[in-house]
């Protein structure tokens, strides 16, 4: 007879892939044999795993249909058992495992669809903080502006967008007639995060996107208005456009903490 | 007989379908549960609701992710969320199931059945004083509902469950929809469970609905409480007494309304087994 540990990593081995040598183990009785009672926890197994992922990737299920959504959940949780207690993190690797490449953009729309959707549970639950005001702004000396660095929300990310894939999940969401996926001529580049308790997204015109870049990875004021320097032609603006994301940002409730 | 142990009333699980009509109209019932996983996240919505929910009700926090049957290690980080989890709710009490949920480090995310034998016993013993240990306090293991029984059992259910609470010192969540599943599934009569349970031990009833396949019964939460489940409860009560009761609800959601009116049958068949809703002599926690 095999111990504990041995014995459920058998039973493990049967419900992922219905290792039939187990059933031995496994008392059955006139009506419902063993084989029968084993599939219980096979299929719900599956079906538990499917459901989590539906409920993190609704809108790529809708658009891929549930057969083939169905497949790929079948293929992903093959390749990527669950290790984590929580299946808040079950669907991590989604996007991966659909080919998304952020940087290259050589994925299929729904790789695109399915980072769009991670980032929102993201935001979703992310760290709450209290936001700084535009009042906070107005109390920075002049002399402190130069070295302001920005603290943003932690529900805060971004995203390259190659596809149509912000209309497409718009129109999903609501129920509208989507459009058939399309590559953008451009990427652009997709802002997330969480206003109160609602998640919020939008594209960015490619200077806001530069200098919100900028600002996540450290850069101070004074820094930021140099990389918008690169990418504006009228460099009187510069101050004024930096000045003016800024005000954005934290009328949005983007931003938790001005560091001066 | 005065029994030292707290009686919240009767409650219901806190689900996110239900967050606004709860908060906003803060309907009569005693003591909500939560699903101690779903608030284990950094922030937002789930939180928040749980902070405003727990201003006006007793919270008690029930897990599914503990593992006290596995035979990986315990989980430090999730022991570690939960007792932060615990810090912030300030719960009456805090529950999981007696079950294993993986193995080799590859989660089921299933309630997995133990074999009730000498060797699961002793296991689950060491592992239960580790978690009251680390916690502070001891815990409650609701019986699983399950659908196989290993040839390496030794005894009943109830005998297993037993033993290990008196070896462990830790109490029970005797979830009596899960009897009558394992019941219809094992083919033992649902009543000599709940006489072979110690009084003593029992803090919380769950009461659900499930889906009957007629040679075999799955635990699933998406239907009303059966008359044969209420029967139980009912006999559950002239053994155990009084213990808060609570109705869970998983999927296929009602108006919130019907799960208040199946919180009026829980206390209407408590009202008529026991003589009154609230009995003296146990304490009502605010």
């Amino acid at each position: 007879m095999p111990g504990l540990k041995e014995l459920q990593n058998a039973f493990k081995r049967n419900v992922v892939n219905g290792d039939e040598a187990f059933g031995k183990y496994i008392n059955s009785t006139e009506t419902v044999s063993s084989d029968v009672r084993l599939a219980i926890y096979g299929n719900a197994y599956f079906s538990r795993l499917e459901e989590a992922l539906e409920s993190d990737y609704g809108i790529v299920k809708q658009l891929l249909g549930e057969d083939v959504f169905s497949e790929v959940c079948v293929a992903y949780t093959h390749k990527y058992p669950s290790h984590y207690y929580s299946l808040r993190w079950f669907g991590q690797d989604f996007p991966a495992f659909l080919g998304y490449q952020p940087d290259i953009g050589e994925h299929h729309w729904p790789a695109e669809m399915a980072q769009l959707e991670w980032s929102f549970i993201g935001a979703f639950d992310a760290a709450d903080v209290v936001v700084a005001t535009e009042a906070d702004a107005a109390a920075i000396a002049p002399e402190a502006w130069a070295a302001l660095k920005i603290k943003f929300h932690p529900s805060v990310r971004t995203m390259a967008v190659w596809w149509n894939t912000l209309v497409r999940w718009r129109m999903a969401k609501n129920a509208d007639t989507v459009p058939e996926p399309a590559r953008l001529l451009e990427p652009v580049r997709c802002l997330l995060w969480r206003h109160d308790l609602v998640t919020q997204y939008r594209s960015m015109e490619p200077d806001e996107a530069i200098a919100l870049q900028a600002a996540l990875a450290g850069a101070d004021f004074s820094e930021l208005c140099g990389v918008l320097a690169e990418e504006i032609q009228e460099q009187e603006m510069v101050p004024m456009k930096a000045a003016g994301f800024l005000k954005t940002w934290l009328a949005a409730g983007m931003i938790s903490t001005l560091l001066t | 007989m005065k029994i030292d142990k707290p009686f919240l009333g009767y409650g219901l699980g806190l689900r996110p379908e239900y967050y606004e009509t709860i908060v906003e109209t803060r309907p009569a019932v005693d003591w909500f549960e939560i699903i101690s996983e779903n608030y284990m996240v950094d922030g937002g919505k789930p939180l928040h609701f749980l902070d405003r929910v727990r201003e006006n009700y007793p919270v008690v926090m029930h897990g599914v992710s503990l593992s006290i049957g596995g035979t990986d290690p315990l989980d430090r980080t999730y022991l570690k969320q939960l007792k932060q989890l615990i810090n912030r709710v300030e719960p009456q009490w805090v529950s999981d199931h007696m079950c294993w949920t993986g193995q080799g480090g590859h989660n089921l995310h299933d309630l997995m059945p133990l074999p009730f034998n000498q060797e699961a016993i002793d296991h689950v013993v060491a592992r239960v004083q580790q978690v009251q240990d680390y916690l502070g306090r001891q815990i409650l293991l609701e019986n699983a509902s399950s659908y196989v029984s290993y040839v390496q059992s030794e005894m009943t259910e109830w005998e297993f469950h037993t033993e290990i609470m008196q070896r462990a010192d830790c109490l029970m969540l005797f979830d009596i929809n899960n009897i009558y599943v394992s019941a219809r599934n094992h083919g033992f009569d649902p009543v000599d469970y709940i006489r072979g349970i110690p009084v003593e031990r029992v803090w919380q009833f769950h009461l659900a609905g499930h889906s009957d396949y007629g040679d075999y019964v799955i635990d699933t939460h998406d239907h009303p409480v059966v008359k044969p489940v209420w029967e139980l409860y009912a006999e559950a009560l002239k053994h155990f007494g009084p213990v808060s009761a609570m109705i869970e609800r998983d999927d296929a959601f009602p108006p919130f309304e019907e799960l208040m009116a199946e919180l009026g049958e829980l206390r209407n068949i408590a009202r008529d087994v026991l003589g009154a809703e609230k009995p003296e002599g146990l304490s009502c926690p605010g």
